[in-house]
């Protein structure tokens, strides 16, 4: 399935949507969880908002 | 330490608690987070062009002084 | 050389290295000249937005199992074209192809959010009909910035024609203004309590960064608090709520027990509330403003809608119905609807061709008006504000030439050739192949493409060959293109 997706990049927070069709002429907006993928540091899971670039020493 | 009766002290000092001033905000965000050099980094280009018309010019005074 | 961290984790480590995150980048975007420096390795404002857009497109790929490489990204209606332009290159840099980025303004996709969700549950109860035209203001107060803009929203059957009327000037008031005036409260106190002055209080920037960062994060945990206890506790004569806390090892090894109630807090964001307040920004003049571009009223405006976090704080909320003396609409979450908006613009860009029914069309418009400006003349306009995008124009012989190798173009930006706030955008420099006669016109066409970006051409009028293309981040000179 095509994602259709939209990108708040905000000052503080971003949020993405994607939108995919259902039925009838409907569109269903979903709000999408953001995880940074596992690293050296351990594994990260980001509720929804990612805000701030975090350099790890 | 929590002794202090606030109530009755920022009725008699309401300028000093929230008279608070735009520099002090600027200077306050400043604060946050990791230092930002604020600076031109691409100066030495900048002041070439004040004082010289020609990119022909200018790049040569760039090439001369980098 | 440190790992990079991305998200709510780098968030919780504003306390822990505090000196180490990089806040508020947006702030800074499409300016070249703010860097910040960790280790060694630099960032500049486009670096981080490309990481924060490239952790978005990574998640989504790995949520779909497919390739994504098209988005629609909101920036604020006030963005100028060189923040667009440095966003969509962040976005490029990130694995987003250019053709497939579309950008539109935040209130605009908040206002196709609350269309779309009023239309979804029309067959139950309406609250704001949109069966006729309206105009509506939104107003967005999210971490940084304060935008307003005032659109004419039409909905004809399935289609939704959205009309820009006039947007305010960019305008850097947000969250962290907030915090910092409760930060500077919380100092006050603690300079009561430990009988010193906080203004002089000796210690070296690293300390100062510890205590702004640790109580900004406190203010913000009050906020919270107060949001989340006071919801219907409004008015004079409500009861307060008290956030407290005990910082440890705050100052010389001292710690810092203090509290705060919401009156208190209320009382310290008042500057940022009200109409000409003695900071010189607040969240009133850039409705002002936006009312008088648009040569409105604000009794002419049929909705308000607000977006944007801190629009879900009570108090700010109050401001604003103060003002226009009426409810506004806002959502029990205001934070995802420019998100929700901009997808759902995504998917109905995409797939016009197929469908007949439920087109969104958009006219977005220029914020400020833009101006030519030659060294020694007054600037002339090239582009007025509320001109609709996308537009071009041919100036023919519009300034001439007073030197014989070349002409500096300066391209500046606001209210009139008064603005004490007019913004110098770019420099640019159209040098001569062959030598030209001083006095010779030069020509200029002017494009904004529907992302609003700003391209210039100039040329020696009749003479096609001695010609810049001043697209912003082509043939710039300045800017170590």
């Amino acid at each position: 399935m095509k994602p259709y997706i939209g990108i708040d990049l905000g000052t503080t927070n971003t949020v993405v949507a994607c939108a995919d069709y259902i039925e009838d002429g409907n569109v269903k907006i979903d709000i999408l969880d953001i995880e940074q993928i596992s690293d050296r540091c351990g594994s990260i899971t980001v509720k929804k908002n990612v805000a701030v670039l975090h350099l790890c020493g | 330490m929590m002794a202090v009766n606030w109530r009755a002290l920022l009725q008699e000092n309401r300028d000093l608690f929230f008279n608070i001033h735009n520099e002090e905000i600027k200077e306050g965000k400043g604060y946050l987070g990791a230092a930002a050099n604020a600076e031109k980094v691409e100066s030495v280009k900048e002041q070439v062009f004040e004082y010289y018309i020609s990119d022909v010019n200018a790049r040569l005074i760039y090439e001369k002084n980098a | 050389m440190g790992h990079e961290f991305i998200g709510q984790l780098a968030k919780n480590m504003k306390n822990v290295e505090y000196d180490r995150v990089i806040y508020n980048s947006k702030n800074y975007i499409g300016n070249r000249n703010h860097v910040w420096q960790i280790d060694n390795k630099k960032y500049t404002p486009e670096d981080v937005a490309e990481k924060i857009l490239s952790v978005a497109k990574a998640n989504v790929e790995r949520f779909y199992g497919e390739r994504v490489d098209g988005a629609v990204i909101t920036v604020p209606a006030s963005f100028n074209h060189d923040q667009i332009e440095s966003t969509k290159n962040a976005a490029k840099s990130a694995g987003f192809l250019e053709d497939r980025l579309i950008f539109i303004s935040e209130p605009t996709a908040a206002l196709l959010d609350l269309i779309y969700e009023e239309k979804l549950s029309d067959k139950r109860n309406t609250i704001h009909d949109f069966s006729k035209p309206k105009k509506v203001l939104v107003f967005d107060l999210g971490g940084g910035t304060c935008d307003v803009s005032i659109m004419n929203v039409e909905i004809n059957g399935d289609d939704y024609k959205v009309e820009e009327l006039a947007i305010s000037p960019h305008t850097q008031l947000g969250g962290v203004d907030f915090d910092i005036c409760g930060v500077l409260y919380l100092l006050h106190k603690y300079s009561i309590l430990n009988d010193i002055d906080h203004k002089r209080m000796p210690h070296h920037v690293d300390v100062k960064r510890y205590i702004f960062s640790v109580l900004s994060l406190e203010i913000e945990k009050a906020r919270i608090m107060f949001s989340s206890l006071s919801s219907g506790l409004t008015g004079e004569g409500y009861g307060d709520v008290v956030y407290r806390n005990s910082l440890e090892n705050f100052y010389t090894g001292q710690s810092f027990e203090f509290e705060i109630s919401k009156k208190e807090y209320d009382e310290c964001i008042k500057p940022l509330l009200t109409k000409g307040g003695n900071l010189g920004f607040n969240i009133i003049d850039p409705i002002i403003d936006t009312l008088n571009k648009a040569n409105l009223g604000k009794e002419d405006i049929d909705e308000v809608f607000l977006v944007g976090g801190m629009t879900a704080y009570s108090t700010v909320r109050e401001a604003i119905e103060n003002f226009f003396g009426k409810k506004t609409i806002s959502y029990l979450d205001p934070m995802y609807s420019v998100a929700k908006g901009a997808a759902l613009y995504n998917y109905y860009n995409e797939n016009k061709k197929k469908i007949e029914k439920g087109k969104i069309i958009i006219y977005p418009v220029v914020a400020e008006n833009i101006y030519l400006d030659v060294k020694n003349n007054l600037p002339v306009l090239l582009v007025s504000q509320g001109t609709k995008a996308p537009y071009e124009k041919v100036h023919e012989g519009i300034v001439k030439v007073d030197n014989a190798t070349g002409i500096k173009l300066d391209i500046l930006s606001g209210k009139s050739i008064y603005d004490p706030k007019m913004k110098r955008l770019k420099s640019v420099q159209l040098t001569f192949t062959d030598i030209i006669k001083p006095g010779t016109p030069i020509s200029i066409k002017v494009t904004f493409d529907k992302n609003r970006i700003l391209h210039l051409e100039a040329w020696v009028t009749g003479n096609f060959k001695q010609r810049i293309d001043v697209t912003f981040d082509k043939e710039v000179l300045y800017d170590g293109c």
